[in-house]
Order: C-alpha cells, then structure tokens, then sequence
C-alpha cells in the first residue's frame, strides 16, 4: 500500500511558524500531526514590567492581531485590579472589535483563501458576458458589466504573460479539485482585486479611535480619546460621520460582494464536505453590551458545544483551574510532571528542545513535536474560532445567527450538519461577517445615543495610581479574535508582572496531541481528508486555511521514506 | 506644492524580536528631524494595511531587517530593480508580507516612481526588545544613508533639527 507523507513547514519567522505533516495511503490522509516550530516568548518579555505597558508589547506578538491583542491584556489588567470602564469605553472597544472582524475576515476569504477554491487561469478562458450575466443574477452589485470583468481579464492576463505571475504564482492551477466554471472564477478572481481597494478603508475606524493605524493605542481603564461633539481636536462629529460611512461601505461589500460570492461558490463545493475534524467548539463570547463580567450581555455567545450536539451548550470559567489547562507531553517545554495539566496563572514557559536538528524531515509525534502546548477544556480539545462561534450560537438559540445559519443552508439546499466541514467553516466566517456588520450599525447608534445624553466619558482613572493597587493580583483578559478564543492571564506583584501566560486561538487549533493522544483541531481536520493529487495537496491547503492561521507555511510533498518529492510554498 | 510631497519613509519589523525590530528602532530616530512633509510610518509586521501608504509615495525608502548573507550589522542598500518586489528568493524576513505590498501595488500600476531598501543584517532573532550589538553599532551608518538618499531626493535638512 502506497504510503506518503506530506509536509507543510514554516518559511517566515514574523508570526511564528506552523509545520504540518500528513500521512497519506490510497489518496486518503490516515494520520496527521501539527507542529509550532517557533518558540514563543512574550511572558519572558514581560515579567517585571508594568501591567499598564504590556499592551504595547503584546500588540507586536503579530501583524495580524494588533488589536485583539492589545484588547486582551488590558482586560486582563483590569480584571486583576478590578477596574470598571466607561460606558462609551466599552463600545469603542466593540466597535474596534468588529470593524477588526469585518476587515481580518473579508481578507482573509479573498486574499488568502479564495485561491484554494478559484482557480486564477481557468478566469482567463472565461466569457466576460456570462460572467456579467451570473453577476447580475446574485447581486445588486453595481460593478458587473462585461466590460469590467473582460478589462481585469485583460490585466491579470498581461501580468501573468509579462512573466509576472507574482502574486498568481502559488497556485495548483488547473487542479481537479477546482470546481467553478471559468465564469464564476473570473468572478472570483475579480472581487480578489476588489477586496484591496475595500479593505484600506474600513481600518480607518481604528485611526480614528486609536489615533493611529497600524498599532492603535490604547489604555488600561478606558480607551484613549476624548469626545467633545464639537470640538476639533478630539473625537467630534465630524469624526463620527467618518466611522459611519466606513461601517456602511462595509456593510454594502459585505451584503452584495462576500456573501453572494460565498454562496455562489460553496454551490458547486456541496459534496465537498470533509475537513470537519474535531466535534469539539468553544466560544469564550464577546461584545459585552454592559459589562466584560456580564457574559449574559455578550452579542457573541459564551459556550462549549461537545459531540456536535446542538441541544446542550456548556458553560466556562476561565478562573477555575480545572477547566483550561495546558499540556506539554509533545511539546518543548521543561515541567516536573509532563502529563500534568497547568492553568495558565501556574503556567511556565521554560523552552525544552529535545526534537531533531533543523533541517529536518520529519517529526517524530511519539515524542514532543512542537512548541505549541496542548491547551485544553476538561482535558478535551477545542475548536475555536467562527465555526466554532457560529455554532455555538445557534446552539444557544441566538435568533440572529440562526437566521443567517438557516437562510443561507437553505439556499445551498445542505443540512445543518454540512457546518462541520472545511466548507463550513469558511461560510461560518462569511456569515459571522456580515453580523458584524448588522452589530456594527447598532453600535454605533448606541454611541450616539450615550454621547447625545450627556455621557462623555472614556476613561476611569481611578486606579490608574499603582499606589492603589492591592500588592498582588491575578486577572484573566479574554476576547474573541477572529482566529478564536483569546486569553490573557497575569498576576501582579508589588505593581509588577509577576507572571504572564496567553493561550491563542491558533494555539487551540493548531495545538499537538496531549498526554491521552487526543488530536487538536488542525490535526484532526485532515484526517480521512481524500486528495485527488497527493503531489498537489489542495485540499490540504484549503482546510488548513479555512482555519486562517496564524502562521505562515511551505508544503513539502514526502514519500514513506522521508525523501521530498516537491515543495510548494504558501503565504499567509 | 513642497518638493518634499510624495517622499515617504515606512520602517517594518517585530519590535519584540530584537533585531527584527531595527526597521522600527531606525524609524524612531528618525522622528522629529525631518520636514513635516516627509511622512514616516511604523508598519511593524502589518503586510497589506501599508498597501495605502506606498501606493500613495512617490519616492519611497524601506527600512528592515535583511538577509543579505553578510555580516550581522553590515548595512545594504537596494535601489529600483534591486528591489524584490515579486517573491523569489527570500531575502528579507519581511518579504512574503511586504513584497505582496509590492507586487499589489505594482499589478494596480501604482508603484512608487523610486524606492530604496536600506536594510540591516541581523544577527539575532529571539525574543527581545534589545537590538544585539552589532546591529546597534549600525545604525549611525544605516541613518547615514537615509541622509544620502533624501539628499539625492533634495531634502536638505536631513539628520538635523
């Protein structure tokens, strides 16, 4: 029986890197493992410093999530010291929040994930007339005429003929995997470009409210902008009808470009439905509408949804010390007992390698492959991330949810079962999208209804002072990233990080096995996964992605005997 | 219109992996010396957010951590051409973002009329917020770079108050 293994290994060290290896016999992945090759060290960066500076340090853990970041660790601040934000404070920071998901989640599809599913030169044969036609036909769109999609024809086609294949030139082309017709991939390919021209402006929200983009400030007990309706140098009217217009251009791309394009597309992927993986989803909930401490107010549901049974939704703590727990039994990490679970206020980063001499071929998953702990709930792994919110919600009964969930399955004419799929979750994201959106509008509004009735405030300073603080403290900071469930914990001694430990999404979805051998997300997703071409592992690619992890990767195609058989890199 | 409009700095980087940072640290010392016109940007690690700000340069310098098989602090400067724009051979570790950049920006027919990478050689990558010796050793002369180009670019005022 033929048996290979293909590997996906790291290439960019600026978000950590992501090793996959997959064991393929008969076209069919039997066994996987998933490795972080890269040590993370931002708790040694940050022992000793003051708790109100570690924002400005986590933020730079990655490119991708500056906010959610920066969001988690001055919660977690402000849960240790008990601190209590305003009310226009708490809805900035949603606003950030979702204008954050709207932007990661639209790019994300087309930037880095539309590739796995449309294929770029099968657009140039396409019929820029029929392209126009099907346009039309799923949306009101106004950019659809046949010379539009006939001039980025033209274009993409000079660029690739000029030799420049560029940003095209990560492609397995021509793969049967692809499914569209060459008319939906020339739509496809040109919303890709549109996507860019969008995407620059819905961040402009985060200048406004962090005075800057990229890396937005922010501040532990508010947020960091004053609002004065009519003032110029602050937060005034004008600035607002700025974050207005950015919501509802995003709000129209998203109803009239995202979803249409995603249902068009996931037509002709119905019976594509492997990649469901774990049956595991947790969602630690967000979009407090009064309180970080009041999960009943979130607009993103709390809950762990087990089997994939969708009549019983579990609840978290993320203080109590038996229910998130890290296990290091396959990663590099030193600790007393390896089998023991640690909650992460006792968690310890103290790297250990003990895997094979880089370069290498592969890694030996009887042992500690990676750098990623292994985090888990109840000693069970998790999903996390949109699927894993969506479902989450829907499980809880949230009428809104359930309503896109429901619509949008039945115009693909699929159960709710197909949610659990590599197609599932990447419509899991689109959907949640365009919720953010619909939440967007109503945040907004919610703003100006507080500064209209008086309300100015964006900052408690009233323990701002360490001389108020108790001499030691612990806090958990969490929020929903558009990866996952984020969490930030820390203890404070004598006004100094004494101890700081984040669990991130891509760390529960990418996470190795755990003392039990239970698999993690990613590994358990490509499992029984089929390839047409196991030396074009497309498949592969479009399941790892559809996760939107935080890493970058390279393919390697090996046969039994670890030798490589071809390379092909990916780009995140 | 002043003749400095359209000059643009961006420095790029991971100011928590030590020299991965030195983008950053050389656009920080930058700050405050310059013509207001000239705009400076820290882009850290951020890849597509800063496709805006080149497409809006008309004369652009990088500056960034390179893998330029040198010496740890030796300082490289590419000019037009030399830049990678399309994703062959990776030379800075910021390449698979920032090149996307560049490739985007030229397939939309707005790349900057000229760019400049003034690069530093690392030595050390690891968790940190300290650039390693030799690389901090460089940045004098990284900075004496910038000063030539901007020279070159009419900027006569470079590196003082």
């Amino acid at each position: 029986m033929a048996t290979k293994r293909i590997v996906i290994g790291p290439v960019t060290r600026v978000e950590g890197h992501l090793r996959v290896e997959a064991v393929v016999e008969d076209n069919k992945i039997i066994d996987a493992i998933s490795a972080g090759t890269v040590f993370r060290g931002i708790e040694i960066i940050l022992k000793g410093r003051d708790p109100r500076d570690a924002w400005a340090f986590v933020q730079r853990i990655c490119g991708v999530c500056t906010h959610t970041h920066a969001l988690a660790s001055i919660r977690c601040v402000e849960d240790a010291l008990k601190i209590e934000i305003p009310k226009n404070a708490n809805i900035i920071r949603n606003i950030m929040a979702a204008a954050q998901d709207v932007h990661d989640h639209t790019n994300h599809f087309y930037l880095l994930h539309a590739l796995d599913w449309v294929d770029v030169i099968s657009a140039l044969k396409a019929d820029p007339v029929q392209t126009s036609s099907i346009a039309a036909s799923i949306s009101d769109w106004p950019l659809n005429s046949a010379n539009y999609f006939k001039d980025i024809q033209t274009k993409v086609k000079n660029f690739v003929e000029s030799g420049q294949l560029g940003i095209f030139a990560n492609g397995y082309w021509g793969h049967p995997a692809y499914r569209l017709p060459p008319e939906v991939n020339l739509l496809g390919v040109a919303h890709y470009i549109e996507a860019l021209n969008w995407q620059k402006e819905i961040v402009k929200i985060h200048a406004v409210f962090g005075g800057k983009n990229p890396h937005p400030n922010y501040v532990v007990g508010g947020v960091p902008v004053s609002i004065n309706l009519n003032d110029y140098n602050v937060i005034n009217m004008e600035r607002l009808n700025l974050v207005k217009s950015k919501i509802d251009e995003a709000k129209t791309f998203v109803d009239q470009v995202l979803i249409p394009d995603i249902l068009a597309i996931a037509g002709f992927y119905k019976n594509d439905l492997w990649g469901g993986g774990l049956s595991n989803y947790m969602s630690y909930g967000d979009f407090p509408m009064t309180s970080i401490n009041e999960p009943d107010s979130f607009l993103i549901p709390r809950g762990i949804v087990l089997d994939r049974d969708l009549t019983q939704v579990h609840d978290i703590d993320l203080q109590d010390p038996k229910q998130i727990q890290e296990f290091v039994s396959h990663a590099w990490y030193r600790q007393d007992d390896k089998e023991a679970g640690l909650h992460p206020w006792e968690g310890k980063t103290e790297p250990q390698y003990d895997g094979p001499k880089p370069p290498y071929d592969k890694l030996d998953e009887t042992k500690g492959y990676s750098w990623s702990k292994a985090p888990r709930w109840q000693g069970k792994p998790m999903e996390v991330g949109p699927l894993a919110r969506i479902v989450v919600a829907y499980a809880k009964g949230n009428k809104e949810i359930k309503e896109l969930v429901d619509t949008s399955l039945r115009k693909l004419n699929l159960p709710v079962e197909a949610l659990f799929s590599t197609l599932g979750r990447t419509l899991a994201r689109a959907l949640e999208t365009q919720y953010r959106t619909k939440v967007l509008v109503r945040l907004y509004d919610d703003l100006i209804a507080n500064i209209k009735a008086g309300d100015t405030s964006t900052f408690n300073k009233e323990k701002w002072d360490p001389e108020n603080w108790p001499s030691e403290a612990q806090g958990v900071g969490f929020c929903e990233a558009p990866r996952g469930a984020l969490g930030h914990w820390i203890k404070i001694k004598d006004g100094k990080i004494d101890n700081y430990q984040t669990v991130v999404p891509t760390t529960w979805n990418a996470s190795p096995r755990d003392a039990n051998q239970q698999h993690g997300a990613y590994e358990a997703s490509m499992i029984d996964t089929p390839l047409a071409n196991p030396e074009q592992p497309l498949e592969v690619l479009r399941t790892i992605h559809s996760f939107d992890p935080c890493i970058a990767c390279a393919t390697h195609l090996l046969d039994p005997q670890g030798k490589e058989l071809a390379v092909v890199k990916t780009k995140k | 219109m002043s003749i400095y409009h359209g000059i643009k700095i961006l420095g790029i980087g991971n100011l928590v992996r030590r020299d991965e940072g030195v983008g950053v640290h050389l656009l920080r010392a930058l700050e405050n010396t310059l013509p207001p016109e000239i705009e400076l940007l820290d882009g850290g690690t951020t890849g597509l957010n800063l496709l805006e700000f080149v497409e809006n340069a008309q004369k652009l310098i990088v500056l960034d951590a390179v893998e330029a098989g040198e010496n740890p602090g030796e300082v490289v400067v590419w000019r037009k051409e030399q830049v990678p724009y399309f994703i062959a051979t990776k030379m800075s570790v910021h390449q698979l973002g920032f090149a996307e950049v560049l490739n985007w920006a030229k397939f939309r027919e707005k790349y900057p009329e000229d760019i400049v990478v003034i690069g530093v050689q690392p030595q050390c990558l690891d968790w940190g917020t300290e650039l390693s010796e030799p690389v901090q050793q460089a940045l004098p002369a990284a900075l004496k770079e910038i000063s030539l180009i901007l020279e070159e670019w009419g900027v006569t005022s470079a590196g003082s108050k």
